[in-house]
């Protein structure tokens, strides 16, 4: 008895110490950003953990400098001017304004494409699914130049109305440089359509079945009886999604032409110089723009380890 | 549980807000080093105070009624001011991939200028990212037909746009007797600061910098050695008194085509065939180049940094005696040396050289090449271009940048400038290396500048790195110097040969 209890503690001991070593490992690079972010320049560079001195200003210095060497200062005789003044703000306006029309994008495209793939008899239904994870394996970067290609081809809604209808002389202008080009590209993702698909194969066909019966159609079950059940899968793909867009950088870089509609990874951009890198406002930046990330996942962790975890379980 | 979610939801946000909201003036200087030929920054090299005020060679108000509007920032402070464009302006977008802040911010204020002054033109600066994101943007916009009308880039990158039949020739520019350069034709050595391909100028630079060796005046000087070593003996004779692996190392070695091609010029050797389509590296002097490299390893007197920069950190924090780089690098030199634990006298050299060769330095920077457009966007771009190539405009950028201005008269102002009247504290505190720097210039040497040799400069940096580590690999298989130096060609050679097809 007292020897399977020592091995059962022992074992747990192991366990234990496995699992901090890794969680040791992950949090290391975050630990070294936050105390790099405080650190002098010589500090950030030297291999020593501790801060010599604790430079809080260099969060000040780093808002300072993604704004262009100009403080983001208030005038609350104009409170929106600030969104034009102050261009971190204005980052992450854009991050967030982008992060969640795609999200809500990728929501209504995967939800209705999942429940297709999951429920819904068509001929090449298999086939179709195949081929669209067969996406998954094309590299981004290949796709960048067709991509852009393509949103100079778009023209935008108001400015081709207000063309046609002779309300602006300007002309039709295309997708460069708008909202357009940075949400409607992302609004279907093929990972969030197999998360779905997975997810909804797991509802059991008798309340299908049960809704059948009570003359529900699909849209009706989908939308009274799966979602409401779905949470964990929605949850996770609205994380993962906002995750992706708020660390876009290329794509961005490669669409937009004037600061005003760029997200706030363009900005860390600011500290690395062809001739050197600041790499302690560099810290403080990236922090900033962790910061938001790490709290919406703090808040969301729950139901996003019920959606990864369903989702494989029930594959 | 959820309690404590929302609170740490709110006191996220709260922080966030509070550290956007209140930010006042620029951070004090730190007290003054023990170093004797260092000076104390008021900031870092980014935050230059000079930037936000409003330009005083064009005072807003002497714009024309009728012309560009100058509409001031609604801040509480008195604001640097924006010009907006005038009704019926030609709108002209310039790209560039200047990723500082100081200079976006100079960029964006000689534009500024520039656009009050000349109200029929907007000049639209807009930043792409580095060098290299900027390069995949013009390729995509090239395919998209969707260009901007001035592009800022390296000379081997407007070659590639060249190639694709965008850029517009500068000679007729240059040439016209009413719109042309004029008497800024006689400041400017075209072989320095102008880009030609198949006889045509496509691009001209503001400014170059040039490859310098940074030295630690007090580790030689410790070592008995009071100046920086001209030769490679001298070199060799200093590494052997300074190295103590793995504390110390006389050289962090960044495997690069800038460095090997300046070596080679310097041990007598040349990079390439006059005509720029083949490596000539095989050579006494690139052979040499690379067997002094494999002689640096097999004594540990030079390591290879792991992280970017790393050279740049490891000299600051006084770990080794020499690193190579780009004079463009001064200031974050005076800021690594300053913020060592213990600052230390630092200087720069040209690279070293054989007994009886010369100690060129590599001149490179980037340069302005104007995009085919509409006749008016095209003359705009070529007004906007020459404004940048005037004295006191290039006297400004030099001090932002560390260039060396392309206007000779800038460049004597610049020299002759005393370090106490330089408004731009970054540069005052690097001027007296800047004007050594000046003097190395008659020695400045080109690389080749042909599109196709950015596609091999990966090659000659694993060729450096294989004979360093004694290691093959897919990249890279010779290791010994001679037959790296073969294989080093042959695979330039071909990449030259199959380049745009």
């Amino acid at each position: 008895m007292n020897r399977d209890r020592f091995r059962k503690q022992f074992s747990n001991l192991l366990i234990h110490l496995a699992l901090i070593t890794g969680a040791v490992i992950v949090l290391f690079p975050f630990v070294w950003m936050l105390l790099g972010s405080v650190k002098s320049y010589n500090d950030a560079t030297t291999a020593g953990f501790w801060p010599r001195e604790w430079l809080w200003s260099n969060y000040r210095d780093a808002i300072t400098v993604m704004n262009g060497s100009t403080p983001c200062q208030f005038d609350a005789a104009n409170p929106f001017a600030i969104l034009e003044q102050c261009l971190l703000l204005r980052y992450f306006v854009n991050t967030i304004f982008v992060g969640i029309a795609v999200v809500l994008g990728v929501l209504a495209t995967s939800v209705l494409a999942g429940y297709a793939f999951a429920r819904l008899n068509f001929p090449g239904r298999n086939a179709l699914f195949a081929i669209l994870l067969m996406t998954l394996m094309i590299p981004f970067e290949l796709t960048l130049v067709p991509n852009f290609v393509f949103m100079t081809w778009f023209p935008t809604p108001e400015s081709w109305l207000a063309t046609t209808f002779g309300f602006s002389q300007e002309g039709i202008h295309n997708w460069i440089n708008t909202y357009y080009a940075l949400i409607v590209p992302f609004t279907a993702s093929v990972f969030s359509i197999f998360l779905f698909r997975q997810f909804f194969r797991g509802i059991p066909n008798e309340l299908f079945d049960a809704a059948l019966l009570d003359g529900a159609t699909h849209l009706q079950f989908l939308w009274s009886v799966v979602l409401p059940l779905s949470k964990p899968a929605l949850v996770t793909s609205a994380l993962l999604t906002f995750l992706g867009t708020w660390n876009a950088l290329m794509w961005p870089l490669l669409v937009t032409n004037s600061p005003q509609m760029r997200p706030i990874q363009v900005g860390l951009t600011q500290f690395i110089g062809e001739a050197g890198t600041q790499v302690q406002l560099l810290m403080a930046g990236a922090t900033l723009t962790v910061l938001p990330i790490m709290i919406l996942y703090l808040i969301l962790q729950r139901w996003f380890v019920e959606g990864i975890s369903s989702a494989g379980i029930r594959g | 549980m959820k309690t404590i979610r929302v609170l740490l939801l709110a006191f996220g946000i709260g922080a966030l807000l509070g550290v956007m909201a209140c930010a006042p003036a620029a951070t004090a200087p730190p007290p003054a080093t023990s170093a004797p030929q260092t000076q104390p920054t008021v900031a870092p090299p980014t935050a230059v105070a000079a930037n936000t005020q409003a330009p005083t060679a064009v005072p807003p108000t002497s714009a024309p009624a009728s012309g560009a509007t100058n509409t001031p920032r609604p801040t509480p402070t008195p604001p640097p001011p924006q010009v907006t464009a005038a009704p019926g302006a030609v709108k002209i977008q310039f790209w560039h991939a200047l990723t500082g802040a100081s200079q976006v911010a100079e960029l964006q204020k000689l534009a500024d200028q520039f656009n009050a002054a000349n109200p029929q033109y907007y000049i639209q600066p807009i930043l792409q990212g580095n060098y290299a994101d900027t390069l995949q943007k013009m390729n995509a916009a090239i395919t998209a037909n969707s260009l901007p009308d001035m592009i800022l880039g390296n000379p081997g990158d407007l070659g590639t746009y060249d190639a694709a039949g965008v850029m517009l020739p500068l000679d007729d520019y240059i040439k016209d007797p009413k719109d042309g350069l004029g008497d800024l034709a006689a400041q400017i050595d075209p072989s320095l600061f102008f880009d030609t391909f198949d006889n045509r100028t496509i691009g001209i630079s503001t400014g170059r910098s040039i490859q310098v060796m940074y030295y630690n005046a007090d580790m030689l000087k410790a070592a008995g050695f009071d100046k920086p070593p001209a030769t490679f003996e001298e070199f060799e004779k200093v590494c052997e008194a300074v190295s103590k692996p793995p504390d110390t190392y006389c050289y962090a070695m960044v495997p690069g085509a800038s460095v090997f091609a300046n070596l080679d010029w310097n041990f007598g050797g040349e990079y390439a065939s006059a005509d720029e389509t083949k490596g000539t590296f095989d050579d006494a002097g690139g052979v040499a180049t690379l067997e002094w490299i494999k002689k640096l390893a097999d004594k540990q007197w030079a390591y290879i940094p792991a992280a970017a920069f790393g050279d740049q950190t490891d000299f600051g924090n006084g770990k080794v005696a020499f690193a190579v780089g780009s004079t463009a690098g001064l200031p974050f030199y005076q800021k690594a040396v300053e913020g060592s634990s213990k600052p230390f006298a630092w200087g720069i050299a040209p690279l070293p050289r054989s007994a009886n060769g010369k100690n060129y330095v590599d001149l490179f920077g980037p340069s302005i090449g104007l995009i085919q457009s509409t006749p008016e966007k095209q003359k705009g771009a070529w007004e906007f271009l020459k404004f940048l190539l005037s004295s006191d405009v290039e006297q400004e950028w030099a001090q932002v940048t560390t260039y060396f201005p392309a206007n000779r008269a800038a460049a004597n102002a610049v020299g002759a400038m005393d370090p106490s009247t330089v408004t731009n504290k970054a540069f005052a505190s690097v001027i007296d290396k800047y004007k050594l720097a000046v003097t190395f210039l008659p020695d400045g040497k080109r690389e080749p500048s042909a599109a196709a040799w950015q596609s091999v400069r990966n090659i000659v940096a694993n060729m450096m790195t294989a004979v360093f580590t004694g290691k093959s690999g897919a990249d890279f298989s010779a290791t010994e110097p001679a037959a790296a130096a073969k294989e080093g060609v042959e695979r330039v050679n071909k990449t030259l040969s199959e380049f745009g097809k």
